[in-house]
């Protein structure tokens, strides 16, 4: 289960690309990030595991893949998670769109 | 739709609430739970303020900031009147509110008019604005950011589609590039 002693990674360069994100957007990420970094599974954040098989699993070298909702309407954060290492990586934040494009 | 130029005054935003509320309907907890999902609809669907009022988080729920006194001073005034909970209008607001705001603030208000006042409290209660602000109901008393309405999806005119993506496209992950998360 996650909690507070994994440790919150992120790509630089997706790093960077958060201050293109609309202000209220970043608000509310870095807004729900506090949570996130005290309880990954805080009942605010509405975090869900997406179904990816086993094997891509292996592949990507990591257990989980998690997201949660920025804004329902538009914006979600996709997360990895490796569970020896107690690791969580930030993957993306984007809208329906551009996670389609961003991860094409 | 949107207007940028309007804004209720607090006093304005309250009586316009009253005289949609049904006489027998008419009460304190009503009136502060559908002043909370009009403002904070009009936010999430037009990224600005309705109305200068703020919105605290109480353990009855979200309530706008200072209502109490808020509502003795119109009483003073002469604006509403007050008997025990139940609160009722006495004038209407005294400002032209554009058409579009009126549409937009009554087809909210029709929507919940049909919840009994458990049920608005119930749902206030859910919000994630209300859970955040509190910390899952652990500390009470705090301001809620309006910031946080974009959260409230469920007062969005339309349901966005939640597509699944493929796990095809699920990035590798670049060890070299990763850094610790910080604010």
């Amino acid at each position: 289960m996650l909690d507070s002693s994994y440790k919150i990674l992120i790509d630089s360069k997706f790093e960077k690309s958060l201050k293109g994100l609309p202000k209220n957007i970043k608000d509310v990420f870095d807004e729900k990030m506090e949570y996130f970094r005290n309880n990954p599974s805080h009942p605010s954040l509405n975090t869900k595991q997406c179904s990816v098989s086993r094997s891509k699993l292996k592949e990507l070298g990591v257990d989980q893949v998690y997201e949660f909702y920025i804004n329902r309407k538009d914006y979600r954060c996709l997360f990895y998670v490796i569970n020896e290492t107690k690791e969580i990586i930030i993957v993306c934040i984007a809208n329906h769109t551009q996670i389609k494009n961003k991860l094409k | 739709m949107g207007n940028k130029k309007f804004k209720f005054t607090k006093e304005d935003f309250i009586l316009y609430i009253l005289n949609k509320l049904e006489p027998d309907k008419s009460d304190k907890i009503r009136l502060n739970k559908m002043a909370f999902f009009v403002e904070f609809a009009y936010l999430l669907n037009f990224g600005q303020d309705l109305s200068d009022a703020n919105y605290a988080a109480i353990n009855k729920g979200p309530v706008i900031d200072g209502y109490d006194s808020l509502l003795k001073s119109m009483q003073t005034k002469r604006l509403i009147k007050i008997d025990n909970y139940v609160v009722r209008p006495l004038k209407s607001p005294a400002v032209d509110i554009p058409t579009d705001i009126r549409i937009f603030m009554d087809s909210i208000m029709d929507k919940y008019s049909k919840l009994k006042n458990e049920e608005l409290y119930t749902l206030s209660h859910s919000t994630d604005s209300y859970k955040i602000t509190t910390n899952n109901e652990k500390k009470m008393g705090r301001k809620i950011s309006k910031k946080l309405a974009i959260l409230e999806t469920f007062l969005a005119d339309d349901e966005s589609q939640e597509e699944e993506f493929s796990e095809d496209s699920l990035p590798k992950i670049n060890r070299s590039n990763l850094v610790q998360y910080a604010r």
